[in-house]
Order: C-alpha cells, then structure tokens, then sequence
C-alpha cells in the first residue's frame, strides 16, 4: 500500500459558521494503481486530493505515504512547511483543470521546471522526447498562451512527469476540454501511468474515466 | 440600467484596494492642483496687487524730473493723445532713512487721478494721507521699527514688501526734494483680453509671455509697468512654474485613470459581451463607466477640497481675502480632474482600435521636434521652456518609450538566463512592462520630472553656494549702520578694514533698479568673481540687468539716481544673484553722489580668530544696529534657499506618488493573475519565500527599466530647466552638473517606489496561494 487515509475529515469556514466538506473519509492504495475519486461537483474531490498532496492539513485523520526513498510510511501530519514542500517538488506531478503552466516559461522550459527544482536533469532527454511523442515538437518554443486548450493539457501531463515523480495527481485534467481531447488526455495519463509506475489518482465527475480505472472511489 | 449602476458599485467595492488607490491618486493630484494655485495667487497678491502701482498699467518716466515737464505731458495727453490713457498720477520715489535702513518711499498725487483715489490697486488709501502729511508703513518687518519724529505713520500695513506711501507733497518734503517729479504712472482703459485667466492660474500671463502693447508718444519713453517694476515678472513666473508642476500631477493621474479603467474594461469584458447579448447597449456601458469616474473624482475632490484647506491654513497661506482663490482653486481641480478623468475612461473604451501607424508615428515625432525647436530657439517665453518641455515628454512616450519596448523584443528571447528562474522574472518583468504600459509611463514621466527637479535644483544650489562662499568671506556685517563710525572700528584690534555700502534706487532706460556704491577693489571684484583686470572703473551689473538692456561687458551703462544728473560709466562685470528680484547695479562710490544713498551697510573684514570677540564689542557699542556674522548670513540664505524649494519638492514628490500608486494599482490588478501561477509554483514546490523573492525580483527589474527608462527624459527636462527656465523666469544662468550622486536619490526613489508598489498587493493578496 502507498497510500492510507485513515479517517480524514475537513472543515472550512462557511458563511459564519463552519461546515465539515469531507467527514471521515478511509481507504487505501496499493501501488502502481490508476485510482478514480469520483461524484458531483462541490462533493470534496479537489480538497481530497489537496490533502493527499500535503497542500492542507485535515482537521482529523491522518494520511499516510509510502514513499521510494524512505523505509517507512510518511505521515504528512507530521511534516513540516519546509518537508511538505519537498515531498511536493519531488514526489508529486500535480495536473489541474487550467492554468497548469507558466506563463512566462515556454511549453519546453515549463517541461523541464520540475527537473531544475529537484535536480533530476538527466532526465532531460527523456522529457524532450516526450513532448515531441505528445505532438508539440512544433509547439516547444511557444508559449502556454499561444496553445490550444488540448494542446496545454498535454504539456500540462508532460510537465507533471517529466521529473517522473511516485505520484501523479490530475484534478479534473478535462474539466476544460472537449470529448476528443478529453479521451486523448486520459489516454495519454494512462500510459504515462504504466510507463513509469506511478501511482495515479484522478479526481473527476465525468463517467468516460471508468474504463481505465483499476480502483474507483465514491464520494457522496 | 439601474442594476447595471449597481452591479458596477459592486464590482468596485469587492476590490477596495484598488478603490482606494484610485481615490488617494485623484486626491493627492487635486490637492497638489488646489496648493498650486492658492499659494501661487497668494504670491502674486501679496508681492503685485497689494502695491499702489497695480492701478497702473505704464510708466512714463521723466528725465528732468521737473513739475513743468509733468503738465506739458499731462497737456498733451488732456489734449487728446494718447486716448487710451484713462488716468495718470505724477510721483516721487525715493529712501529714507529710517533707523539706518534705507527704505523705498512712493509719494502719489492722490487727487489727480478720482477713479483711482482710494483704490489703488487693493490698497484702500484712506483720504487722512493727505490732510495730515502722513504715511502708510508697507511691509510686515516695518512693524517693529521706530520711525523718526518727523515722519507721521498713519498705520501699519502687513505684506511681503517693504516701502513707505505717502501724498506727493508729503514725499517730497521728507525726501528733501519739493517740485520734483521722478515719472507719472499711467491707467489704461482696456482690460486686457487675457486679465481673466489669471484667475484660472496666477502667473499665467507672465509664462505665456503676454505683454501690453507698445504705446507711444513723441520725446517720452512709455514703459509696461510690469517691465519698470521686475518684481510682477519675477512672482508671476514662479507662479507659472509651479501651476505647470501641480497640472503635471493631474496629468499622471490622467494616465492612472485611463490605465485601470483599461484594466477594469479588460478584466470585465466577458461580461460586458453578456451583458450587450441580453440588450445592454453599449451606450449605457460607457455611461456607467463614466458616471463611475466622475462619482470618484466628485468624491476625492470633495476630499482634497477639505485635505488642502487644512494644509493651506496650517501654512498660513490662506487669509480671508484668500477665500474665491480658494474656491476657484478647488473647482478648476474639479473641472481638469473630471476632464482628464473623462478623456482617460473614453480613450479607454478605444483601446483596442488601432496601434499608430508609422506615417502617424513620423509625423508625431516631427510635431515634436518642431515644437522643441520652437521653444529652445523662436521664442523667449517660459511657456515656450514649457513647450519644449512637453514635446520631450511627447518623445519620449512616442519614440523611446517604444523604442526600448521594441529593443527588448528583439533582445529578451536570446537572452536566456541558465536558471529557468530567472527566466521566468525577465519574462514577467518585460510583460508587466508592456501590460502597465500607462502605468509605465506615467511613473516614467515623474521620475524624470523627480530627475529634472533634483538636478536643477542641485546644479542651483551647487552655484548658489560657491557664491555664497565667495560673497561672504569670514567677516561680519552691520546692518541699520548709520550710526557707527568705521573710523572707531579700524582701530580694533583684529580688524582689518572696514568697508562701506550705500544702498539706494534708481532708474535705468528699463525700470527701476536697486543701487549700491562702494569702493570697487580687489576685495569688491573677489566677492563678486569679477576675474579680469580690478582696475578699470566701471560698474557691475546683475544678470538681470545685463539680459533686460541686452548689454555685455564694455557697454555704457546711462543710470539715473533721484535728484542726480545722469551717470554713464561703462559695465565692466556681470554677477549672478540668485534669488534676487530686482535689478542691482554696483557702483564706485567715488563716481556717485552719496545724498540719493543711504549707508546702510558697513562690512568689517576680520581675522577669522577675532571675529567672536569683534562682535562682543560691536553689539555693546552699538546696540540699535544689527550685527551679522558673514557665517550666519548664509546659514539664512541656506534656510531660505531650502524653504523655497520646499514647495517645489513637495508637489514633484506628489506627482511621483501619484505615479506609484498608479503602479501600485496595476500592479494590483495583475496580481490576480499572478495568483494563479503563485498556486502553481507553490504546488510545483516554491516555498512562499521564494514566490517573495521572485516578486521582488521581477519589480525590482521593473522599476529598474522604469528609471532607466526615464533617466533621459529626467537629464533633458533639467536642461530645460536649467537653461531656458531660469533664465527666462529669472535672468540668472545656473550650470547644469549631472553628478552620480545627485541622480542617485530620485533613482533610488523611483527604484524602491517601483518595488513598494508591486511588493505591497504581492502582501496583501497572497496571503494564501491557493
Ligand atoms: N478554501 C476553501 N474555503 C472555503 N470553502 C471551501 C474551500 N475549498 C473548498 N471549499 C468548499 O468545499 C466544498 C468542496 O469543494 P471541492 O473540493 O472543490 O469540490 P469538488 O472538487 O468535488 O467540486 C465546496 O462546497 C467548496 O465551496
Ligand atoms: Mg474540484
């Protein structure tokens, strides 16, 4: 198992109270799983997904991960800012629905962002190539403005794994597309899913994911 | 369209800040217009129309100075000539000496002229000046000064300059010089058709350089008033200096006003395209933006109407006779405000229309260079300074400002930092650049005005000071010194000499100038850096009366002293004197005739060591006059010197601050922008330190380039300043020196101005990146 959330609740402020978004929430992932969190929009997917990825903290329950490097499972309760954003820049591709590169940056620097952060520059190679696998050979030296919606997905999912991180997040990677676009992006999640071995879990209320599933979770 | 007004108001008050930046610009620019214009008034009140000759609009002056000369002119004119002249008076002028000072008397024959009788100018002259041969003391340091027992004062007046009025008889019996006549003062009957627009900002006919026209009539000289008396010429340029200084305020905020409503249209645009596909038309879009601008602009108006009325009674600038400037003031602020604001919404609206093409491009820079041309060589005007002033600025907007826009377009993508950080701030800096472009701008613009101010005022205070250093050498001075006996003094142990100064008035072929005669030596020409051969016997002249009579050295100079026949002696030295109004010329006092003079001043050469002990003895000896030590003398004309400029460097710093809160304010609105891809870095693994780091990066470039870019524009304006303005303004000639150091401090403004703004809505937007 790489990851156990064990009784995870969060709240946030409402209006002038509070409300809990996510109450008592528990499962486990076995490596190298493809893992769908599923249900209507405003359920609590991103905020599940932000608590795995150690972007806040739950108000009760703890999250457990595995990770490559250490002999032992990793509580992010137990980490601090400086720890949280380590494990983030090394161990996580993180895919939202917009806005998933900089602006300033070209599709190929935004590529290579992740391996200048966590020094993995021997990967270049392998990063260069993808995108030109991913169709934007053309497109390297554009910036994200200049790119159609699918086009900056792909580079999206190609940022997020360029330094081939354990854990690829994708929060609603289709939110913004259309259908066809929509199934290449899924695709092309999948396959750098088997790829490299990562653990992938996508949030999303679309049903067109369930085929490629290994693992669904059910939010209501 | 009332919910559209609505949902506007809404939309404006869920970004607060930049609602408040916005009003704080508007106010401070309205403030800075109100300031201007009630203190520029209040100087041109208190130095022109509270003197008895604003009545009169020329000056005929008589050579001869006999009564007989007076009525054959008066004849003449009763006959028929000159038709325009409405009224004239004859007068005597001359000093007296009143506890060892020599102060200016004006004696007027009062019932000559009716209209003018008892309203000359604003000066209520009460008909008791005549029937008990009394005089009206001008001049708040008269207050304190005990007049002699045969002059009669009828009251004390309060006012910037000091003379004494009385009945023309009365002035020639004190003067000692009965059926004389120095000149008539004529009243014209045409109000001019530019008087009014003095009362839209003092000054203003001075800078434009409006003149009366010539009149003339056969064996007379018919001088302008405003020429024969240099004091009108002198405040009424200041005036216009700062009135362009507080429209320059306007004119940033203008730009601000223009760039967040670009912004606002910009950001908003999504909704106006809804809001136009359920039927809003266009028409009720604009309508609302412009009601929106013209609330604020009432509201801040309202604000600096209250803020500046505060500021201008804490300075005593404001009296009861002030209270119309006032209000004008406050609705011209009003009026300039919403027409900038206005141009600046609609100007908006057409944002996207076109970019210039380069035939227009061409021919802006052409009207440009004429327009430079124009005020450096075809005219004299100060407003011809002003308009060389703006086609830099128009140069500046139109050809560098795109220049280097187009220079680093061509450069930014081959320059590629190694880190890919760094990359990104380049980037984000070029593009804040190119997005604020207004903003830019407008912060480029005070800068460089920032950097013309300093450097002016540096290379003035630069020449001020070594002058100041060679025209008062370590020594002491004594003022009101009629009294003293310099022969005592020589005898003093530590005293090396005594020297005497005769001050007076006189007249020149131009006006009137002030007069002092002492013995032109080594020591004379040292104080006044005269450095050709001190021998030659002649007279030294300011840099006023050398441009006004357009003489040089070796040129005759005719001058007349009351009660004198004419002097012609050649000028052998031309001297600069900052700060003074008047003419001066320094005579030998071997060649003149010392009755027109008061000795007034004695300045006694001492060994630095004994100076202390020297001026013990001087005040237990003398205890009625002043005594100065030459050190102390300058610590006071530092003062002044420093709280002339202190107005001028207040409303630059307002433009500039206008100018940052304009950026300040786009840097607010790209923020949200911004924030996006701060919860991007921030999930790809940047702490909030290095998002800050970045930030401050990125503005520090910014700012950077701002200054940079401004850097030229800032050296040409205070080129201008320095060799047009003041000369033209004043008639004294400073050197312009750009050192390092004095350009240092406005960069350094502008540098952590630039950063402030973009660092300040960095710290209260992104509190949470996500
Ligand atoms: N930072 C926050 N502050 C307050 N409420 C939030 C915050 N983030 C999310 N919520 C609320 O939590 C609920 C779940 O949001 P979210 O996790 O984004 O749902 P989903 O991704 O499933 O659409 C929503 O009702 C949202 O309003
Ligand atoms: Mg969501």
């Amino acid at each position: 198992m790489v990851i156990h959330v064990q009784g995870v609740s969060k709240k946030f402020p409402d209006g002038k109270g509070e409300r809990w978004v996510i109450e008592d929430v528990s499962f486990k992932v076995e490596p190298h799983q493809a893992t769908v969190i599923r249900g209507p929009s405003g359920v609590g997917k991103t905020t599940l997904l932000n608590l795995i990825a150690g972007l806040i903290h739950p108000d009760k329950g703890e999250i457990e991960l595995n990770l490559k490097d250490s002999s032992g499972p990793t509580s992010l309760n137990r980490l601090n800012a400086r720890e949280l954003l380590r494990f983030r820049r090394d161990h996580i591709g993180f895919v939202y629905q917009f806005f998933n590169l900089v602006p300033t940056l070209t599709v190929q620097e935004n590529v290579l962002l992740p391996l200048a952060l966590t020094k993995r520059e021997h990967l270049r190679e392998q990063a260069i190539d993808r995108l030109h696998k991913l169709g934007l050979k053309s497109h390297k030296n554009a910036f994200p403005a200049q790119l159609s919606g699918g086009e900056q997905q792909r580079a999206a999912i190609a940022r997020a794994v360029a330094h081939e991180p354990q854990f690829l997040f994708a929060d609603e990677p289709t939110g913004n597309l259309d259908a066809e676009n929509s199934a290449a992006v899924f695709k092309l999640l999948w396959d750098e899913h088997e790829r490299l071995g990562t653990n992938l879990v996508v949030a999303t209320h679309s049903d067109d994911i369930g085929t490629y599933a290994t693992r669904t979770i059910q939010l209501t | 369209m009332k919910l559209l007004i609505r949902s506007q108001w809404r939309d404006l008050i869920s970004r607060p800040l930049v609602l408040i930046a916005l009003l704080a610009n508007l106010v401070l620019a309205l403030f800075a217009i109100s300031v201007v214009h009630v203190a520029g008034h209040t100087l041109v009140h208190e130095y022109v129309e509270g003197q008895p000759q604003s009545a009169y609009q020329y000056v005929v002056p008589l050579t001869d100075n006999r009564e007989s000369s007076y009525f054959t002119f008066r004849e003449r004119w009763r006959a028929g000539e000159l038709p325009e002249v409405v009224g004239m008076v004859p007068v005597v002028e001359g000093n007296l000496e009143i506890s060892g000072r020599a102060i200016p008397l004006i004696g007027i024959d009062l019932v000559s002229d009716s209209q003018a009788m008892f309203d000359l100018g604003d000066a209520q002259i009460p008909t008791t000046l005549v029937t008990q041969d009394s005089v009206i003391a001008f001049g708040d340091d008269l207050a304190n000064t005990s007049f002699p027992n045969d002059i009669k004062v009828l009251e004390f007046r309060s006012g910037e300059q000091t003379f004494l009025l009385a009945d023309i008889a009365t002035a020639q019996n004190l003067l000692g010089r009965t059926g004389e006549i120095d000149a008539a003062w004529l009243r014209y009957n045409r109000v001019r058709a530019w008087d009014w627009m003095e009362h839209l900002s003092p000054g203003i006919t001075t800078g434009l350089g409006f003149s009366r026209p010539e009149i003339s009539l056969a064996d007379h000289n018919i001088e302008p008033m405003d020429v024969w008396q240099p004091t009108q010429t002198f405040v009424g340029s200041i005036a216009f200096n700062m009135g362009l200084l507080g429209m320059l305020a306007v004119l940033v905020s203008g730009f601000i006003v223009y760039e967040s409503t670009a912004r606002s249209i910009e950001r908003r645009a999504q909704e106006f395209d809804r809001l136009q596909t359920i039927g809003v038309s266009v028409l009720q879009i604009r309508s609302v933006l412009i009601l929106e601008a013209s609330t604020l602009v009432l509201f801040s108006a309202l604000v600096a109407a209250v803020v500046s009325f505060v500021f201008l009674q804490l300075n005593d600038l404001i009296r009861d006779v002030l209270k119309t400037p006032f209000l004008i003031a406050t609705s011209k602020g009003l009026v300039l405000g919403l027409s900038t604001a206005l141009i600046g919404v609609i100007l908006a609206f057409n944002r996207e229309v076109r970019k210039a093409s380069w035939i227009e491009l061409v021919l802006g820079v052409v009207v440009a260079v004429a327009m430079l041309c124009y005020g450096i060589w075809m005219t004299t005007t100060l407003f011809g300074a002003y308009v060389a002033v703006f086609a830099l600025c128009v140069l500046h907007i139109v050809v560098l400002t795109p220049a280097l826009i187009r220079l680093l377009d061509a450069l930014l993508p081959r320059f590629k930092p190694k880190s890919l950080i760094s990359r990104i701030n380049v980037r984000a800096m070029w593009l804040h650049l190119k997005q604020a472009k207004f903003a830019t701008i407008a912060f480029s613009l005070a800068i460089a005005t920032a950097i013309g101010i300093t450097l002016m005022v540096s290379s003035l205070r630069t020449d001020f000071f070594e002058l100041l250093e060679a025209r008062l050498p370590s020594g002491l001075q004594i003022r009101e010194a009629s009294n003293v006996d310099p022969k005592i003094i020589r005898q003093w142990t530590g005293v090396d000499e005594v020297r005497e100064y005769f001050r007076g008035e006189g007249t020149l072929s131009v006006g009137k100038t002030n007069v002092i005669a002492t013995s032109i030596d080594e020591y004379e020409a040292r104080r006044y850096g005269n450095e050709n051969d001190a021998d030659r016997v002649g007279v030294y002249v300011n840099e006023k009366v050398a441009a006004q009579l357009r003489a040089n050295i070796g040129d005759e100079l005719e001058l007349k002293l009351p009660s004198a026949t004419p002097i012609s002696l050649p000028i052998i030295h031309i001297f600069k004197s900052y700060g003074e109004m008047s003419r001066v010329v320094l005579l030998p006092k071997d060649q003149v005739p010392s009755n027109p003079l008061v000795r007034d001043r004695l300045l006694i050469v001492v060994q630095p060591d004994a100076i202390a002990s020297v001026e013990r003895r001087l005040n237990e000896k003398y205890p009625s006059a002043t005594v100065l030590s030459h050190g102390e003398i300058r610590e006071r004309a530092v003062r002044i010197f420093n709280r002339t400029f202190a107005l001028t460097n207040l409303i630059a710093l307002i433009a500039v601050m206008v100018a940052v809160i304009g950026l300040f304010n786009s840097a607010l609105a790209l923020q949200s922008a911004k924030n996006a891809e701060y919860r991007l870095l921030n999930t790809l693994g940047f702490s909030r330190f290095a998002l800050f780091r970045q930030s401050f990066t990125q503005s520090t470039l910014h700012g950077g380039v701002c200054c940079l870019l401004s850097l030229p524009l800032g050296i040409g304006i205070a080129w201008i300043l320095c060799e047009l303005v003041n000369p033209r303004a004043f008639h004294w000639t400073i050197s312009l020196h750009v050192a390092p150091t004095t350009l240092g401090f406005p960069l350094l403004l502008g540098l952590s101005a630039a950063v402030l703004a973009s660092i300040l809505p960095w710290l209260f937007l992104s509190r949470n990146p996500k």
